[in-house]
């Protein structure tokens, strides 16, 4: 890598088709989300709304967790992948302001809103849920930005001096303290996400039904936030891997490597599925298996468990099985897009049972819509991070040290 | 009494290994085997070589005890019928996790069975050429060629990167 190189250093090229689609997308999205709202059935457009809000702002956290913790592990083999990866965080700040909608619809999503539940009431009550939930989200937005920016930062001032020779030793030192405030973000970074989407994950999903409870489920939510983070990048980076600024980084060895974490959170989301379900079997308590039965046993959801246990964990599992289709493009976005809608459907499956009392499930043009309007702008979240900054992360040492180690003869 | 001779060379680098297998395979020249302290699949791809037969013995293994153990389960409970806090005679749930051991068990048990077979051990003595070194730092490659052809396949081997090469019989 050197400083004149001019395809490392660049911005990303964005068909203008693609940003006008985003934009319809998202518009419609509004349009029909405001329509639907208010409406005769607007208990339909809250709850597409939250599972829309908890999968996309899942993904987005889960892909900035991934360069969180390439940093804290010193890797160097994914880090072609890095501003990819950081291109998810530009859709948090929408989501932080996304989370304030739902106060309008408290009353339609919450059931113990309309019925206090005195029990629970000191911590299941509105004031206290908006102001915790929404601290942590601005906290763990705060974070995720503040590590992008570092990371930014030394590549936006590589790439303004491109073709200008070597760097200055101040220049080098700038880039090192920006390296070492990442190093000291990700650790931070990866304990807020841990926490503080378990607390998402009681506050918006389990708190639907204010009877069930289920200490797993935290840790549930966040690993599905990851596995949805890392499968979205693996979408993205087949997406691009052809194209002239990615082809010469982006090998078929790296996104091997990247099936091979989708697996492994594959297995590991449905490890902490049959954990916490198991445990609910056994146990045998009626609190607990009410939850469990009516997604699982009960019409109209029967089917869409089973759509999803297949599509997140059996489908994906026997797919990454084989080595060689992990890096090829045609069958891993199609894996990858059925991993995500079965993500989706997951999310689907543990908000809407609890709010939806009638016999058919709600999936129509609404949730059709409110999805796309979600879409459209995370896709315009992430093409106008990648149009203004570097496509690679050319001041970070790992990313150099790939590069040189690219370069050189490998030993045993 | 020396069935065969030929050259074995020995390597540092990698792609100076591939570089030199690639040379041998262009040139129709009969590799005998290649020494690695390591897994390299492009190996197996330059001398085009067929995936071991391991995989399928270790997955027939993994079968035999996942099914081996519902077996098991289920004779267990036709046996002995605890029917415990309103659950099924037989309970599906906490089968996976029995299946589960069994097909780790069995599947690590085959695959060992396997490498066991497969590579003829114990042997009594080590393969041709073999040094310690390929265990530890470095590559070996074990060429068979005619007094006619050393020269030529030296200093293919030489060029190619080779730190070392030597005339070999076995």
């Amino acid at each position: 890598m050197s400083p004149g190189d001019t395809v490392a250093v660049g911005n990303a090229r964005i068909p203008r088709f693609l940003r006008v689609v985003f934009v319809i997308c998202a518009a419609a999205g509004a349009l029909a989300f405001i329509v639907a709202a208010s409406g005769n059935d607007s208990l339909r457009a809250w709850q597409s709304y939250l599972v829309n809000f908890l999968f996309w702002t899942g993904m987005g956290f889960g892909a900035v967790l991934f360069v969180a913790v390439l940093n804290v592990t010193g890797a160097r083999w994914g880090r072609a992948l890095k501003r990819l990866a950081e291109g998810f965080a530009a859709f948090l700040p929408v989501a932080f302001l996304l989370f304030w909608v739902l106060y309008l619809g408290r009353e339609e999503v919450f059931s113990w809103v309309r019925q206090p539940n005195p029990e629970k009431a000191a911590w299941l009550n509105t004031p206290f849920l908006f102001i915790r939930d929404g601290a942590a989200l601005l906290f763990m937005t705060l974070l995720a930005l503040a590590l992008v920016f570092y990371s930014v930062k030394g590549d936006v001032h590589w790439s303004d001096r491109k073709g200008s020779g070597a760097a200055t030793a101040e220049q080098e030192a700038g880039w090192a303290a920006a390296w070492r405030k990442q190093q000291m973000l990700s650790p931070a970074l990866i304990i807020a996400l841990a926490f503080l989407l378990s607390l998402i994950g009681f506050d918006l999903v389990m708190s639907l039904d204010p009877r069930w409870y289920s200490t797993l489920f935290g840790g549930y939510f966040f690993i599905g936030c990851f596995y949805t983070g890392i499968v979205a990048l693996y979408l993205l980076s087949m997406l691009v891997a052809n194209t002239e600024s990615f082809k010469p980084y982006l090998r078929p060895r790296q996104l091997h490597d990247l099936g091979k974490l989708a697996m492994a959170f594959c297995i590991f989301t449905g490890y902490l599925f049959y954990a916490q379900f198991l445990t609910i079997w056994y146990g045998n308590l009626p609190e607990e298996t009410q939850y469990v039965i009516l997604r699982v046993k009960a019409s109209p959801w029967e089917p869409l468990a089973w759509a999803v246990l297949s599509m997140v964990f059996l489908g994906p599992f026997f797919f990454f099985l084989s080595r060689r289709v992990k890096a090829k493009r045609v069958p891993v976005v199609a894996i990858s897009v059925v991993i995500l809608v079965g993500m989706w459907l997951e999310r689907f499956i543990l908000v809407v049972p609890s709010l939806w009392k009638r016999d058919s499930i709600p999936v129509g043009v609404t949730e059709v819509l409110v999805t796309a309007g979600f879409f459209g702008l995370m896709g315009l979240s992430i093409t106008s991070f990648l149009q203004r900054v570097p496509l690679f992360p050319v001041s970070d040492p790992l990313f150099r040290e790939m590069q040189e180690k690219g370069k050189e003869r490998l030993e045993p | 009494m020396h069935g065969k001779q030929g050259l074995l060379a020995v390597f540092m680098y990698v792609d100076d290994l591939f570089a030199a297998l690639r040379k041998l395979k262009e040139q129709a020249t009969r590799i005998e085997t290649v020494y690695s302290p390591l897994r390299l699949r492009e190996i197996d791809e330059i001398l085009g070589k067929k995936p071991s037969i391991v995989r399928f013995i270790t997955l027939l293994g993994g079968i035999l005890g996942g099914t081996g153990m519902v077996a098991l389960a289920v004779y267990a409970h036709l046996s002995f019928r605890l029917i415990t806090s309103g659950k099924p005679i037989f309970p599906r749930v906490p089968w996976v996790i029995v299946c589960f051991e069994g097909v780790i068990l069995l599947a690590v048990i085959f695959s060992v069975c396997a490498w066991v077979l497969k590579g003829r051990l114990p042997r009594a003595r080590l393969a041709p050429a073999y040094e310690l070194r390929f265990s530890e730092d470095r590559f070996g490659v074990l060429v068979s060629c005619t007094d006619a052809e050393r020269e030529k396949v030296r200093a293919l081997l030489e060029k190619s990167g080779a730190e070392e090469v030597r005339d070999v019989s076995w």
